[in-house]
């Protein structure tokens, strides 16, 4: 083993390329706010989960490793509330469309797959923000 | 037998290369070769070959702000991309370069500037009177489609590169062909059958390369050894039978659009 990621990690991080491959491919809107957010979160999420697995010494890192944390919330924030995401082109094709029953099947499904796409990011910094309180208690900023 | 026909209207802002490039077609349309070769050499061009051998019923006409050269070629040229590059790099400023495909009926319009194949509006912004020019000189479009439009314009060097790499795997895939025909003929198989096989082991190749990356990958990179080799496993189990489902169904679509169309 080349890192120190545990088993339960490896299968996040497959989970993530596979939802970042997909992202990816679906993703219609290019070069705008939301796209460059989404790329910064999925990668952002990759580098503080992997950090998650190794003890942080020096007291630069572990601010580095905050600093990181935040823009990866940010971006995350960004890419599901910037109005030019996929995600509002979706509704406006939806909003034209009169089959009510439809939209309801539709957006339950898109839903559940928003989450399976999402969740390894958002797993990723939950279990960050978990070491970073350790690390703010180790900082003595409370 | 069908043919091509081209109009290409040249714009030079320089009057002494304008000059020298309507005698050089006016000497070769009189079928004066030393002096077209003169002034040949003067512009830095060479179009006796394409002249001789590859265009005919030409037509030559100008006035200061254009030359005019209409001819036509078989259905398989292509556009004479190595022409316009050099005189571009020899003072041309813009061109436009009209065919009608007689094969199909269709009309196409291509626009230069600079050595880059542009949209009409970039070369009419740039050509003082071009678009008068081209409204008495050329017809008028109804189907926009007749227009070639790019989304960013790109070089005539980059136009030719492309044709080569075209030109080479047409020539790959005729000679495949072919290769594919002669086996076929030693075995005694069904070509389509073959080309099945060698598709399906192809897939298979492909699933197996996916999965062993897939297992170095996580082997060296996650703790958990046991794991990762089960699951390396079942995606070796997977992405073959995956990959060969896609082959197979790729090939019983194509039956049913035969059997749809007998």
């Amino acid at each position: 083993m080349l890192t120190e990621i545990e088993w339960w990690g490896g299968i996040i991080f497959i989970w993530w390329a596979f939802s970042y491959w997909f992202v990816f491919k679906e993703w219609t809107v290019e070069m705008s706010v939301s796209f460059i957010s989404m790329n910064l979160s999925y990668i952002l999420s990759a580098f503080v989960l992997a950090l998650y697995f190794y003890p942080l010494e020096s007291i630069d890192i572990k601010y580095a490793y905050l600093i990181v944390l935040a823009i990866a919330i940010v971006s995350i924030l960004l890419m599901f509330f910037w109005p030019d995401t996929n995600k509002s082109l979706e509704e406006e094709g939806k909003n034209e469309s009169d089959d009510s029953e439809l939209n309801d099947d539709d957006s339950s499904d898109e839903l559940i797959g928003q989450v399976f796409l999402f969740s390894p990011m958002v797993i990723g910094c939950l279990l960050a923000l978990f070491k970073s309180l350790d690390l703010i208690k180790e900082i003595g900023l409370i | 037998m069908s043919q091509n026909s081209h109009t290409l209207l040249l714009f030079y802002k320089d009057k002494q290369q304008h000059k020298n490039c309507l005698l050089m077609f006016l000497k070769l349309n009189d079928g004066d070769k030393e002096k077209a070769k003169y002034f040949s050499n003067l512009l830095g061009v060479d179009v006796e070959n394409h002249w001789d051998n590859v265009w005919f019923n030409q037509e030559v006409s100008a006035k200061p702000d254009y030359i005019r050269l209409d001819y036509d070629t078989s259905t398989s040229e292509d556009l004479p991309l190595e022409i316009l590059r050099s005189l571009f790099k020899n003072g041309l400023d813009a061109a436009i370069l009209d065919i009608f495909h007689d094969q199909v009926g269709e009309y196409s319009r291509h626009h230069f500037i600079d050595n880059k194949l542009v949209n009409k509006e970039a070369l009419y912004k740039s050509i003082e009177n071009a678009k008068k020019i081209v409204s008495l000189q050329l017809q008028t479009f109804d189907d926009e489609e007749s227009y070639v439009t790019v989304e960013d314009e790109i070089s005539i060097n980059k136009l030719i590169e492309d044709e080569k790499k075209h030109n080479e795997e047409a020539k790959e895939m005729v000679s495949s062909i072919l290769e594919l025909g002669k086996i076929s003929n030693e075995t005694g198989t069904n070509p389509i059958e073959l080309v099945k096989s060698v598709l399906i082991l192809r897939a298979a190749g492909k699933g197996l390369l996916q999965a062993l990356i897939f297992g170095i990958t996580t082997v060296l990179l996650f703790k958990g050894f046991w794991l990762w080799i089960v699951l390396s496993l079942f995606a070796v189990f997977f992405l073959i039978s995956y990959h060969i489902s896609q082959v197979n169904k790729e090939f019983i679509d194509e039956e049913e659009v035969v059997s749809d169309v007998n």
